[in-house]
């Protein structure tokens, strides 16, 4: 992937005449200039919760997390299944085993070989502490089947496991044998990855440095989204936590930081014409929701929601939320993905129309009682979402209050059964696994809207138990028509993430988490 | 009010003379006021807020709360004077309404903070036993820094308005308190008030009218201040997100929302900032014009 993105940079820059000429020059410049060292520090607003990859599901540990534990499977760069850790995975006729031959020579940070006693362990300790540690549900037992090799028998034919279990939401990633036994956050932090954990300073830093013997997938051509052919290059990589965005962009400016996980849109743009910053556009990287509380009224009577849907208007609540960086999209998968289900649910999607509300509102029976809009100040937009909500819904007659409070005690109200009536969510993550991972969170025994929706549990079960692709695309279909009647959660639109770095920083392509392998100083 | 025995020892009643050199005083304090520079200075710069916070709905040119997302984070230029804040809500609106919250808040601040420092302070001071208790309690909350006391009530209330007040009332009532018992002990130790219990006047005559009567002047210079310092502390709440809760502008608030855009629209944290430094400017002066005209001697202490 490296050559090929330069290639593709590059070329944006010359003329095509004599392009091919210039760019094989340039490369061969460039990969000089991939040294080995440096100390490079990235910039997230928020502490991790754990280092412990597998027991949080969080975007904040994902960032980290990710540098230094790898899986068995996981997702290419266009969000396919690829062996990481492991070398291939044979499933047999009937979908009931699955035999992953494992790579060999992988090495531990603390030198020890990985074998299939490590992978057992870990899967095993996943079962117990793993965030979603239920995607080990199918499997009735995990055996060694050679010292290099470990089989899954299954419960029952899951067609839908392998993406499932190649999810980086809560990765399954593989730690030592010792840690097997170890609770959740209890473990050495010891993984596979090109990165080795050095030191944990809450509210402070994490710091990470370069794993000398790390075991590259050399059989790769590049990095593949969570795989690929890494290469590590900093000595060093320091996460330090800077809540403060204002702060967060002087540090890079004054060049004490090198690379901002998210910098607001306006900062970005005002930094476009830097020449010692160069900044990326991360589009679509969430879907902007909006959820009730189908267990309280106001919210607990479908047309009540359903006047909420369409007295919106969403370009008004992106354009603001986001501060410009948006899709409108109506769709619960990305526009031109696997699953995208077209026009359904469009008509109610960014109608703004105050009249047919007003109407939907008194057929509702809606008397003015207080909709109580729960978020949060620390996920950008989550705020301005539900301010802008807010005022809308004043607008048609609605008696909504905002209630901002701090992000973990908005995850503490929302799983309360009364309390609220909205909730402001981006799913960063949910989207990019698929249909199963955004329905997956509305379903079960904890769905967002408190009270089930039978008919979308029934269709839930429909899309993981679907044989063929096609199948689960008609389920799927099904599944957004079902969620455009009633109107349990709102599709608000699509939103971006600006990251920035500075120019020194070569090869950083935006992905789910800052990948700070492949990527160099120049000079 | 001037401390004065004997034109208060109206156990001798003097009648309408009495009221008629009263109402003399009264306009002598007032003109002594007037001509006090800083005094009268502040005085029009509060008046012009209170205007401003009580015609709010007639002085602003949009809805505080009005969200525009095609002219977010405008700077200052015709439509909209003070510039617009990343919903594209008018910055000048939102001072408007804001100085209305912060000058709310300000107000029944000193009021509840001047009724309660003036119970607990009297009470300490004229009930013996109770100056201990009630004393060693308000040391206690005293040994907190103020802003820091507020900060972590508000934080534990949660944000509202009424929780806002309730934080800076009891963060300024012992500093209150403390001002009364001293000036009530004082007053207390004079020989009028000796005539008076002789004379066989009730406790609550002798407090009211002998004893608070004469030792209000340090408490409403005191109370000045309060008013500027809850301003301020107000804004701090809101600006560290404990105070009166979005989208309600507050003058804190607004800075707040301009906090990340500080290089991008400076205008939305400075506009606001300014707002607030001329409204606790003009309480100070009016406060420092007080002390000098109605509490010389606090005056020569500070001095010393």
């Amino acid at each position: 992937m490296g050559v090929h993105h330069r290639l593709r940079m590059m070329g944006r820059a010359l003329t095509v005449a004599g392009a091919l000429a210039l760019s094989v020059a340039c490369f061969a410049s460039q990969s000089l200039a991939q040294t080995k060292g440096g100390d490079v520090t990235v910039v997230q607003g928020s502490n991790p919760p754990s280092i412990d990859a597998m027991s949080t599901s969080s975007q904040a540990s994902r960032n980290i997390t990710m540098n230094i534990y790898e899986t068995l499977y996981g997702f290419s760069e266009d969000i396919k299944p690829i062996p990481i850790l492991a070398e291939d995975c044979i499933i047999s006729e009937d979908g009931l085993t699955y035999r992953f031959p494992l790579r060999k020579g992988v090495k531990f940070h603390n030198e020890k070989e990985m074998t299939a006693k490590d992978v057992k362990a870990s899967l095993e300790r996943y079962r117990k502490v793993g965030a979603t540690g239920n995607l080990l549900d199918p499997v009735e037992s995990i055996d060694i089947t050679g010292d290099y090799e470990v089989t899954f028998k299954m419960k029952k034919a899951t067609p839908t496991f392998l993406e499932a279990f190649s999810s980086p939401r809560a990765p399954a990633v593989i730690i030592p044998e010792e840690d097997g036994q170890t609770e959740a956050g209890k473990n050495s932090f010891i993984g596979t990855g090109p990165y080795k954990f050095v030191e944990y300073v809450p509210d402070s830093y994490v710091k990470l440095a370069r794993f000398d013997d790390y075991t590259a997938n050399t059989s790769a051509s590049g990095v593949d989204g969570f795989g690929g052919n890494k290469i590590p290059y900093f000595d060093t990589v320091t996460f330090r936590i800077i809540t403060e965005p204002g702060a967060q962009v002087a540090a890079l400016e004054a060049g004490e930081v090198d690379v901002l996980e998210q910098i607001t849109v306006p900062s970005a743009r005002r930094l476009e014409g830097n020449a010692d910053i160069q900044t990326y556009e991360n589009i679509p990287w969430a879907f902007n929701t909006f959820i009730f509380n189908m267990n309280v009224p106001p919210s607990d009577n479908v047309k009540f929601r359903e006047a909420v849907q369409v007295a919106l208007n969403m370009e008004e609540v992106m354009g603001i939320s986001t501060e410009g960086l948006f899709q409108l999209d109506h769709g619960w998968q990305y526009a031109g993905t696997t699953y995208d289900a077209g026009d359904i649910g469009k008509d109610f999607y960014n109608v703004a129309d105050a009249d047919r509300a007003k109407a939907l509102l008194a057929e509702a029976g809606y008397k003015g009682e207080e909709f109580s809009i729960l978020t949060d100040g620390n996920i950008p937009g989550h705020a301005k979402t539900a301010i802008v909500i807010a005022e809308q819904l004043n607008a048609i007659g609605i008696k909504a209050v905002v209630n901002q409070v701090d992000w973990p005690t908005a995850l503490k109200i929302r799983l309360q059964p009364e309390g609220w009536n909205g909730w402001t969510l981006q799913m960063g993550i949910e989207p990019y696994l698929g249909p199963v991972g955004v329905i997956a969170t509305l379903t079960g025994e904890k769905p967002h809207f408190i009270k089930n929706d039978p008919q979308l549990d029934a269709l839930y079960e429909e899309l993981i138990s679907g044989v063929t692709v096609e199948e689960r695309q008609a389920t799927f279909a099904k599944i957004q028509t079902r969620l455009y009647e009633f109107f349990g959660i709102i599709k608000l639109g699509n939103t971006g993430l600006m990251q920035a770095t500075r120019s020194k920083v070569k090869g950083f392509k935006p992905f789910r988490f800052p990948r700070m392998y492949n990527v160099w100083f120049e000079g | 009010m001037v401390a004065d025995p004997i034109t208060t020892d109206d156990t001798i009643s003097l009648g309408a003379e009495m009221a008629a050199a009263r109402r003399r005083r009264w306009r002598q304090l007032a003109g002594r006021l007037l001509g006090h520079r800083s005094f009268l200075f502040g005085l029009v710069i509060l008046a012009i807020f209170t205007f401003v916070a009580v015609f709010a709905d007639f002085l602003a040119p949009y809805a505080p709360d009005k969200s525009d997302y095609r002219s977010i984070l405008m700077p200052p230029a015709a439509g909209h004077w003070f510039g617009t804040d990343a919903f594209g809500r008018d910055i000048a609106s939102r001072i408007i309404y804001g100085t209305r919250v912060s000058l709310r808040i300000g107000l029944i601040v000193v009021v509840t903070t001047g009724i309660l420092g003036t119970l607990l302070g009297t009470l300490a001071s004229y009930v013996r036993g109770l100056d201990g208790l009630i004393m060693r309690g308000l040391d206690g909350l005293m040994a907190f820094p103020g802003v820091l006391l507020a900060i972590a009530l508000a934080a534990a209330l949660g944000p509202s308005e009424i929780n806002a007040i309730i934080a800076l009332t009891v963060t300024f009532t012992p500093r209150t308190a403390r001002i009364v018992r001293a000036s009530v002990l004082v007053v207390k130790g004079m020989q009028f008030i000796e005539a008076a219990h002789a004379v066989g006047a009730g406790h609550t005559r002798i407090i009211f009218r002998y004893i608070l009567a004469n030792a209000l002047s340090p408490l409403i210079v005191q109370l000045t201040f309060v008013f500027a310092v809850s301003i301020v502390a107000e804004a701090i709440l809101s600006f560290l997100g404990v105070g009166p809760p979005p989208p309600a502008p507050s003058l804190g608030n607004i800075i707040a929302d301009g906090r990340s855009y500080v290089q991008e629209a400076w205008w939305i944290a400075v506009f606001p900032g300014v707002a607030i430094a001329i409204a606790v400017l003009s309480l100070n002066l009016m406060g420092d014009g007080l002390r000098d005209i109605i509490d010389p001697r606090q005056r020569n202490q500070r001095d010393a």
